[in-house]
C-alpha cells in the first residue's frame, strides 16, 4: 500500500496497459472489451467534480463561453468557469449490419467533466470515448451545476429530411434495422446557458418539433445544427427556417462531410461550404473559438464554419492513388535454425 | 430459427459497446408526457419502493415517474473483481437509470430499456414531479468491518482505493430524490464519513435506502445506524447490497443478509417485492427498517447449492415434443434405403 501511495496519479489504478499506450499515443484506447458503462476503466477519478460542486467552477470567470470543434455533430464546450462540456461524441456501430462503416478513424479518447448524448445513434452516443466525471445520456430535464444550466427537451428524431438526395425510401434502404420504428425515433434537443449565451444544440431532431418545444428555443444566441449541402440530416433550407424561428444570432454547421474522418459514398457526400458561403459567414481556421454575449451582440443569423478543423491529428490515407508501391524486403528465414 | 423476428434481436446477437439503448428501441414518449405535463399519471400522493436485488431499487413518484438506481451485471473484466452474480439483471423499463459508481454491481445500465441515463450524477435534474440531486463523494475504502478492511480490498481489487491518485471506480454519487415532500437518500457504496458539508446539504431524510448488510461489506450496521438515525434522522431505511440467494455469487459480493441489522430495530419484514407509502403513513416512523429480504421484483432461479443435487428426473416420453422426429424418413416396409 505504501508502494502504491507513492506512485504517480493518474496511472494508479488503471487496467489498462500503459506501457503499451505509450507506443501508441496517439490511438489511447480501452484495453479490454467494453461492454455497457465504462467508467471504471478510466484513470481519471472526480477531483474536478467535486471541486465544481463546491466552488461552483474550476478558476475565476474568464466570461467567456469557449467551443470546440471534434467532427461530426461532436462539440465541447467550455463554460466561463472551466467546466467542459461534450456533446455527441461518434464511432463506428458495433455491428456494421447496423448502418455501416461511417468512420475511416475513431474519435480520440477525450477528457470532458460531463458528456451528454442526443440520441443512441452510434455517430452521436460514443460516451466510452469521453474521459468523463459523469455521463447524462440522453438526458431530458432541467439540470442546473456549477455555472451553467442544460435544458433537455425531449422531442423525436428527422424522419424525412425533403432532401433531394436522402429520400425517406433511400435511408429506409441504407437502415433497415429489424426492431426500431422508422417513424418514431428519439432525440434531445439541448439548451445550454452559461456566461450570459443561450446555446443550441440540435442534435438530429426533426424540423417540425411541438409549439411548447420552440417556446423554450427563443432568443438563441448560437445554434449547432446539422447542415450539409446535400441535405443529409437538415437541409440549408430547413436550416435557415430554424435558426430564424429561434432568431439565432449565430449558426454552427455541424454533421457533414470531412474528409479524412468520413469514409466517401458512405451516406456522405457533402460539406456545408455552399450553405455557408451564399449566407454572411465566417470560415474559421481553428477548431476552437471563444464567443461571449459582445462578441455575438451584432450577428443575425451568422455562419461560423469549422470547415475540416478538429484538435487532433487526421491522416488522410489515399491508398487507390498510391502508385508508389516499395519494394518489401525479404524477412529473415528464422525457420532454417530446424533444419 | 428467424432471428430478426424475435422481439429485440441485436440486443444480444452483437457484442455491444458503450450505449446499447439503440438496439432496445426505447422511447421517450413518457417523458415527452412529464416534460408537457409535469406528471406522467395524475398524482396517487404515494411514494412506491421495488427492490431488484443487491443495491438495485426503483423509486416510482407519485406523479408516475420511474427511477432505477444502480442495476448490476458481472464486470465485462473478470480481473475487476470475478463473477458476483449468477443471474443477469432483469431488462426492465424505467424512465430513468441512475449509477452511482462504476462498479459492476452498480453500472450494469445496459440491462434496463431506459430513454434517460444519468451516471455518476452531480448537481440538480428536475424532471416531472421529481428533483434528483447528486453528490459527488467517495467510495467506501476502508468500511471498518470484522471481515475487510481497506488493506485487503485493495490487495482484492489490486488497486489504489482512496484520493489521491484513485481511478473513477472509487468515486461514488450519493443520491437524493425529492418528490411530493419526500426526501430520500440513495446511498449507493458511499464511504461513511462524507463531508460535513454534504451532510448538511441531505439533511433531515424520509428514507434512507442504504448499503447496510449484516457482514458490513459496504456499510456496517453500527455505521448504518449512525447515518441513518443519528445524522439524517430518517424515518425508513432499507437495508441493502446483501446476499440473495440464486443473484449472488456465494462468497463473491456479500456473504450474509440482513435479517440481523433488521430485528435490531423497530422493523417490518416485507413479504411483497414492492412497498408503498404515504408521508402520512411513515410520519411516526424513527429509522424503522422495511427489510425486502429475498423479495426482488423478478423471477429470480435458485440455484442448487447443496451436495448432492437435487436434480428433477423425469422420463423422457413425459417431455414435450416429438423425440422420434427422424422417423418421418423412415422406408416403408424394410430397415434400410
Amino acid at each position: 500500500m505504501e508502494q502504491a501511495k507513492k506512485q504517480s496519479s493518474p496511472a494508479m489504478g488503471s487496467t489498462r496497459n500503459t506501457e503499451r499506450e505509450h507506443q501508441h499515443k496517439e490511438m489511447i484506447m480501452p484495453r479490454i472489451v467494453q461492454v455497457g458503462d465504462v467508467a471504471y476503466a478510466q484513470n481519471k477519478n472526480n477531483t474536478r467534480i467535486i471541486a465544481a460542486h463546491y466552488y461552483d467552477g474550476l478558476r475565476e470567470s474568464t466570461n467567456e463561453v469557449t467551443l470546440t470543434y471534434y467532427g461530426m455533430s461532436a462539440i465541447k464546450i467550455t463554460t466561463p468557469k472551466g467546466i467542459e462540456l461534450f456533446f455527441d461524441p461518434w464511432k463506428n456501430p458495433c455491428d456494421p449490419s447496423w448502418g455501416g462503416i461511417w468512420y475511416s478513424m475513431r474519435m480520440p479518447m477525450t477528457h470532458c467533466d460531463i458528456g451528454f448524448t442526443t440520441h443512441s445513434h452510434f455517430d452521436h452516443n460514443a460516451f466510452e470515448m469521453l474521459d468523463a466525471g459523469m455521463i447524462l445520456k440522453n438526458f431530458i430535464g432541467v439540470y442546473n451545476f456549477a455555472d451553467f444550466r442544460v435544458t433537455g427537451i425531449a422531442d423525436k428524431h428527422i424522419v424525412e429530411t425533403q432532401s433531394p438526395v436522402f429520400t425517406q425510401e433511400v435511408l429506409n434502404e441504407l437502415y433497415p434495422f429489424p426492431n426500431v420504428d422508422p417513424k418514431d425515433r428519439d432525440n434531445t434537443i439541448y439548451l445550454i446557458e452559461t456566461g450570459g449565451l443561450r446555446i443550441v444544440h440540435w442534435g438530429d431532431n426533426r424540423q417540425n418539433p411541438p409549439e411548447d418545444v420552440w417556446k423554450t428555443l427563443q432568443n438563441i444566441d448560437i445554434v449547432i445544427l446539422p447542415i450539409s449541402d446535400d441535405g443529409r440530416t437538415l437541409t440549408p433550407e430547413w436550416a435557415d427556417k430554424i435558426a430564424k424561428k429561434m432568431n439565432a444570432k449565430v449558426i454552427i454547421p455541424t454533421h457533414y462531410y470531412f474528409e479524412g474522418i468520413n469514409i466517401p459514398n458512405a451516406g456522405w457526400g457533402k460539406s456545408a461550404i455552399e450553405y455557408t458561403t451564399s449566407r454572411e459567414h465566417t470560415l474559421l481556421d481553428t477548431h476552437t473559438i471563444t464567443l461571449n454575449t459582445d462578441k455575438v451582440k451584432e450577428y443575425q443569423h451568422h455562419v461560423l464554419y469549422f470547415g475540416e478543423n478538429v484538435p487532433f491529428k487526421i491522416d488522410r490515407v489515399e491508398l487507390s492513388n498510391s502508385n508508389n508501391v516499395e519494394e518489401v524486403p525479404d524477412i529473415e528465414p528464422v525457420w532454417q535454425q530446424y533444419k | 430459427m428467424d432471428m430478426t423476428k424475435l422481439p429485440n434481436p441485436a440486443t444480444w446477437l452483437v457484442p455491444v459497446i458503450g450505449d446499447n439503448s439503440f438496439y432496445q428501441g426505447v422511447k421517450n414518449d413518457r417523458l415527452i408526457a412529464a416534460q408537457k405535463n409535469g406528471v406522467i399519471r395524475k398524482s396517487i400522493g404515494k411514494v412506491t419502493i421495488e427492490f431488484y436485488g443487491m443495491i438495485s431499487y426503483k423509486v416510482i413518484t407519485p406523479g408516475g415517474v420511474e427511477i432505477l438506481l444502480d442495476p448490476f451485471r458481472n464486470a465485462p473484466d473478470l480481473d475487476l473483481g470475478g463473477i458476483w452474480f449468477l443471474s443477469q439483471f432483469p431488462e426492465i423499463y424505467a424512465d430513468v437509470v441512475v449509477s452511482t459508481h462504476a462498479h459492476g454491481d452498480h453500472d450494469g445500465m445496459m440491462r434496463v430499456h431506459s430513454p434517460m441515463v444519468l451516471d455518476r450524477l452531480a448537481g440538480t435534474v428536475e424532471i416531472g414531479d421529481t428533483k434528483i440531486t447528486g453528490f459527488p463523494d467517495k467510495h467506501v475504502s476502508n468500511p471498518e468491518n470484522e471481515i475487510y478492511d481497506g488493506r485487503i480490498l485493495e490487495k482484492a481489487f489490486e488497486k489504489h482505493n482512496y484520493p489521491p491518485g484513485e481511478n473513477m471506480e472509487w468515486d461514488n454519487s450519493i443520491i437524493l430524490i425529492e418528490t411530493e415532500g419526500f426526501r430520500i437518500v440513495f446511498w449507493g457504496d458511499n464511504r461513511q464519513n462524507p463531508p460535513q458539508e454534504i451532510l448538511n446539504e441531505l439533511g433531515d431524510i424520509d428514507i434512507f435506502l442504504s448499503a447496510v448488510s449484516d457482514d458490513g461489506h459496504i456499510t456496517t450496521a453500527r455505521w448504518g445506524e449512525k447515518l441513518g438515525k443519528e445524522v439524517m434522522n430518517a424515518k425508513v431505511v432499507f437495508p441493502g447490497h446483501y446476499n440473495v440467494e440464486g443473484i449472488n455469487h456465494p462468497w463473491a459480493s456479500g456473504i450474509i443478509d440482513a435479517a440481523q441489522f433488521t430485528r435490531m430495530h423497530d422493523h417490518t419484514f416485507l413479504k411483497e417485492t414492492s412497498v408503498s407509502f404515504s408521508k402520512e403513513d411513515i410520519k411516526d416512523y424513527n429509522f424503522h427498517v422495511m427489510y425486502f429480504g429475498e423479495n426482488v421484483n423478478w423471477k429470480v432461479l435458485k440455484w442448487p447449492h447443496s451436495y448432492p443435487y437435487d436434480y428433477p428426473m423425469v422420463a423422457l416420453d413425459e417431455w414435450p415434443g416429438d423425440h422420434r422426429e427422424w422417423e418421418i424418413f423412415k422406408p416403408d416396409g424394410k430397415e434400410k434405403y
